[in-house]
């Protein structure tokens, strides 16, 4: 039994690899022959690779096309928007936050705070709103973002008579 | 069946001149054969749309990595395999193969031809059979028999070298032909004895 079933196995492997352009093969026939459960296997296995050509393809919804062309406008569009004059505008603004922050800070600490917060506010809310733009916007996001930072370090830590002088105030 | 006078290199070369007709041409073209290997491959046809969006999605915004000398279809089905593995492993499938790995052993199929009741093969238990097996032997199933790609164009779709998928192929068949035969054993018991 044990050299049968060796064959068999050979037998097994030998007819599926038929069905994926091997040679017909003498042994194999041979033992087709004299095999019934071989002969059975390999029967079956035909019918079951028919079946499974035979499968009908199934369609997606209507909505699929239409969906994947949005998508791909949407992408397009978003990549040809240059970066440059988003970052721009967002460094002009945070400045001009800070440079506000900086005057009011000379005399009225304590409205600097809240201005500087209301600056990192408009930042954050400048942030969630970018997040409905694709990924290269994300280096316009980092660029006004750091002009920020630097903005509000600078308004931060500067003594004040240095504040005085970098922006030509008078206390 | 005939090729067509638009071949899929032109398209490609049209969407990559600006053509924005291209792409809808060659989603029309391809979007069945890519949504029934992802639905028969997840099961789910809502998933298998949003991975269906996401395969033509990634494939038109690469295209310019296509080698235009290959097969599209290939090229897409190796975006559509590996789309569909990241969620598979997502959803915490399992997708060894280890313990498929037994021996076949032919000497235990007693049974002759004459006991069994040769359950018809329709669509509904072919579907049963090939969604009863893992994902890795039937994603290979169905590219070769389902799509009807060759050995080769399988094993470019799916990474693997040739001898890789010639025994995922074999053990897919073996796996689908007993438990079509353990199928047809169990009708055979519940049927009414006259």
């Amino acid at each position: 039994m044990g050299g049968r079933a060796m064959d068999c196995e050979n037998a097994r492997r030998l007819i599926s690899e038929t069905l994926d352009g091997g040679r017909p093969d003498a042994a194999l026939e041979g033992h087709l022959s004299v095999c019934a459960a071989c002969s059975r296997a390999s029967a079956r296995t035909r019918s079951l690779n028919a079946a499974l050509a035979s499968l009908p393809q199934l369609r997606p919804s209507a909505a699929f096309s239409t969906g994947v062309l949005a998508s791909l406008k949407r992408a397009k569009a978003a990549e040809s928007i240059p970066a440059w004059p988003l970052a721009a505008a967002w460094a002009a603004s945070s400045l001009a936050l800070a440079a506000g922050a900086t005057r009011l800070s000379l005399s009225i600490p304590r409205l600097a705070a809240a201005f500087a917060e209301g600056a990192a506010m408009l930042e954050l809310a400048g942030r969630l709103a970018l997040h409905a733009l694709p990924a290269p916007r994300a280096g316009a996001e980092l660029s006004g973002a750091a002009l920020l930072a630097v903005a509000l370090f600078l308004t931060i830590s500067l003594p004040h008579d240095r504040k005085t002088r970098l922006i030509g105030a008078k206390s | 069946m005939s090729e067509p006078l638009v071949t899929d290199a032109d398209l490609v070369r049209r969407c990559l001149s600006g053509d924005d007709g291209g792409y809808a041409a060659l989603l029309e073209r391809h979007q069945d054969r890519v949504y029934s290997f992802l639905r028969r491959l997840t099961g789910d046809a809502r998933d298998s749309e949003d991975l269906g969006q996401v395969v033509f999605l990634k494939a038109f915004r690469s295209l310019e990595t296509f080698d235009l000398s290959r097969p599209f279809h290939s090229w897409l089905f190796a975006i559509a395999h590996h789309a569909a593995l990241d969620f598979l492993r997502a959803k915490k499938t399992d997708l060894s193969l280890d313990h498929d790995e037994q021996p076949i052993d032919p000497a235990d199929e007693s049974d002759g031809p004459e006991r069994l009741t040769e359950a018809a093969l329709d669509g509904a238990l072919i579907e049963r059979l090939i969604s009863a097996l893992p994902p890795l032997y039937r994603e290979a199933l169905l590219l070769r028999h389902g799509e009807g790609l060759s050995v080769e164009e399988v094993a470019a779709a799916l990474g693997v070298p040739e001898g890789t998928v010639k025994i995922r192929l074999f053990r897919a068949r073996e796996m689908m032909r007993r438990k079509w035969e353990a199928f047809e054993k169990d009708e055979t018991r519940e049927a009414p004895r006259p």
